[in-house]
């Protein structure tokens, strides 16, 4: 016990000779910039969705009360802010039978088809590719 | 450090002040860097892992309840964080040695390192501790320097509080074989030139 005891003390006094490591002098310095750093990059690369949480909440509320209204409210739907008799004088001026029509061959219809179709890949493709090149591990 | 101090700094770091977490650093930047040195045995490796110590205890720092001592909470992750880098770098720890029959003459190692100067005989001990296997070094120095119990440090470690127990009286015994080598000519031929 008391040898015990004795090799306790030596061991204390050895350690505490020796004392602690020192890290370099700047270490302090580096750790923070290196937080600045770290939040610099959250706050650049952070997703900021188009609509934040609560104008989505507002949103679904102001459409669920529209269906509300409608459904159980039983409004006049007669009720209109202007007459849909002026609407026909607009088919007067036949805008559609103004285009002229040009005849285009079946093969160059397929191909503008299959073009644009590939147009659209390839956005969704490049789209993909700068999403990944840009992520952050 | 006691803890109401630490908890003031932490109150304060919460609400944005971030030269109150310089302080916190200043405070705990030995110790950690210590553990890290005990177990990576590199200075540039334990630099790198002590800064992403504290880089992680800001950004955890929410996250401390005050169940235990802020100092255990930082030296765990200091612990953990330097395990996750030797596993990393595919490295392993070293394992202590079984309990040898060496007997020890403890006044006889004393005198000899009581006369040798201040500085060497810190070459010496630092040699011995270097020389222990690196749980073993962790123990000794959190039980030792920083004076925890051995329920704290089994806390930190993650093992049982009689596993540290035994380890510390093993790496106690070991310890003190290493530093009776000491007195070996060949050791003093090594280090008696510097």
């Amino acid at each position: 016990m008391e040898e015990n005891k004795k090799l306790d003390d030596f061991i204390r006094k050895s350690i505490k000779t020796v004392g602690l490591e020192e890290p370099s002098v700047d270490f302090t310095d580096l750790v923070l910039s290196k937080i600045q750093f770290e939040s610099d990059k959250s706050a650049v690369f952070e997703y900021r969705p188009l609509f934040s949480k609560s104008t989505w909440a507002i949103l679904i509320a102001i459409v669920a009360a529209i269906f509300i209204y409608v459904i159980f409210g039983n409004p006049d739907l007669d009720h209109t802010w202007f007459s849909f008799s002026q609407l026909n004088k607009m088919t007067a001026f036949n805008v559609l039978g103004k285009i002229p029509t040009y005849d285009v061959s079946s093969t160059l219809l397929y191909g503008v088809l299959i073009f644009t179709f590939f147009v659209l890949v390839q956005i969704f493709l490049i789209n993909q590719r700068f999403k990944n090149h840009y992520k952050l591990s | 450090m006691s803890q109401p101090e630490d908890q003031h700094y932490i109150d304060a770091i919460i609400n944005g002040d971030c030269k109150a977490f310089a302080e916190l650093i200043d405070r705990y930047k030995y110790m950690v860097f210590t553990l890290a040195m005990k177990i990576l045995k590199n200075k540039e490796e334990s630099e790198e892992v002590a800064q992403d110590v504290f880089v992680k205890v800001y950004q955890a720092i929410k996250t401390f309840k005050g169940d235990s001592k802020f100092s255990t909470w930082i030296y765990k992750i200091a612990y953990y964080r330097s395990l996750d880098y030797l596993k990393k770098q595919k490295r392993s720890l070293k394992t202590s040695s079984i309990d040898s029959d060496f007997t020890y003459d403890l006044p006889s190692i004393e005198n000899t390192l009581d006369a040798l100067e201040v500085d060497e005989r810190k070459k010496i001990i630092k040699s011995a501790i270097d020389n222990l296997a690196e749980d073993d070094a962790v123990v000794i120095t959190l039980h030792y320097f920083e004076e925890l119990s051995l329920k704290e440090i089994a806390k930190i470690m993650g093992i049982e509080a009689n596993t540290v127990k035994v380890r510390l009286f093993r790496s106690r015994k070991r310890l003190a074989e290493l530093l009776r080598n000491t007195q070996e000519p060949e050791f003093f031929e090594h280090y008696g030139g510097k």
